[in-house]
């Protein structure tokens, strides 16, 4: 283990260039099967501590994400994309009701 | 509830009640461990949640920002503009123990932070750098979200852990201990019920053999 990690970022084009600006290392990928290349390969060279992955693909890349759960670093996390969804809660959202349903037996947290 | 398959013995009987002690305080520590990691989990999860729902809000607004920057610019010229970090940030790693689950804690440095962007001003648009200074702000609050993230999963998966072993203990391997036990003892009670009865019979045998001994000599004297 290193000292010093980078941040990762996975996603397309669009949502992510804005964060060559601030020293993320940027993955441009077209859909999800390359992002879920791109996310194994930048989780198994151990230089990153996070990644963020933009929610369209992290839903399609679940069994990806699940390999490194258990695992301190890299934090894959789904990055918070700003689409409107109407009511609906994001995907990001979805995974913490999903986690708390797996610790505490069922939904308390969303309840309302 | 099916009994371990034992000898009734004493040995056996002292070394059950043994187990179901150990059994007992286990449990009791693991529900107590369960309880508290439980307590934090759900901190950690309302602010993973408020935080997440911020920055969702804050990222419809660089959206926004965005798209106007790439409507008035053209695509090379946005990339350009974009190609050159303003400053590269260093993140640190160390773990943290919430109720022996190992959790990681980033911190996140910006190096020597240089203020404003790192392209020219002439061929880019003011909602380029609006949505530049935005997100940069939010680095901070994606690290912790991070961060919360994966604690609040690695604390999932150890109370669901300790949730199944305070299950096993409190359903199967305790009412087992509690069973065996209850039938050991009942079968050496019973033993010794037997022996007692044995015993008695036997003492009656004697008692009637010393007198027919008795009157035999009796009869014999006459």
């Amino acid at each position: 283990m290193n000292d010093t990690y980078k941040i990762g970022i996975i996603g397309d084009r669009a949502t992510v260039s804005g964060f060559i600006a601030l020293g993320y290392t940027v993955f441009e990928a077209e859909n999800a099967s390359d992002a879920g290349r791109l996310l194994d390969m930048a989780a198994g060279s151990e230089e990153y501590a996070i990644i963020f992955i933009v929610e369209r693909f992290a839903e399609a890349l679940d069994d990806v994400i699940k390999k490194y759960s258990g695992r301190l670093t890299p934090a894959i996390t789904v990055l918070p994309d700003g689409v409107s969804r109407e009511g609906e809660l994001s995907y990001g959202m979805r995974l913490i009701k999903q986690s708390v349903e797996r610790a505490v037996g069922a939904d308390i947290l969303f309840r309302d | 509830m099916p009994q371990i398959n034992v000898n009734p013995t004493r040995m056996e009987l002292k070394k059950l009640k043994g187990r179901l002690t150990t059994a007992r305080r286990g449990h009791k520590l693991l529900k107590d461990k369960r309880d508290e990691l439980m307590k934090r989990f759900l901190d950690v999860v309302r602010e993973e949640r408020e935080l997440r729902g911020k920055l969702e809000e804050r990222f419809a607004k660089v959206r926004g920002s965005f798209e106007v920057a790439s409507a008035t610019m053209s695509r090379q010229v946005l990339t350009e503009a974009l190609l050159l970090p303003r400053a590269e940030g260093s993140l640190s790693v160390s773990e943290e123990n919430v109720m022996s689950v190992m959790v990681p804690h980033f911190s996140y440095e910006e190096a020597a932070r240089t203020d404003g962007v790192s392209y020219g001003f002439l061929f880019t648009s003011g909602e380029l750098d609006r949505a530049v200074e935005e997100l940069s702000g939010m680095t901070a609050d994606l690290v912790k979200l991070a961060e919360l993230e994966k604690s609040a999963e690695l604390m999932a998966a150890e109370i669901e852990r300790t949730r199944r072993r305070v299950n096993a203990l409190e359903n199967i391997m305790i009412p087992q201990y509690e069973e065996t036990i209850k039938s050991i003892s009942m079968k050496l009670d019973e033993n010794e019920r037997g022996n007692t009865t044995r015993l008695m019979k036997v003492k009656d045998m004697m008692l009637e053999a010393q007198r027919e001994a008795n009157r035999a000599r009796e009869q014999g004297n006459i």
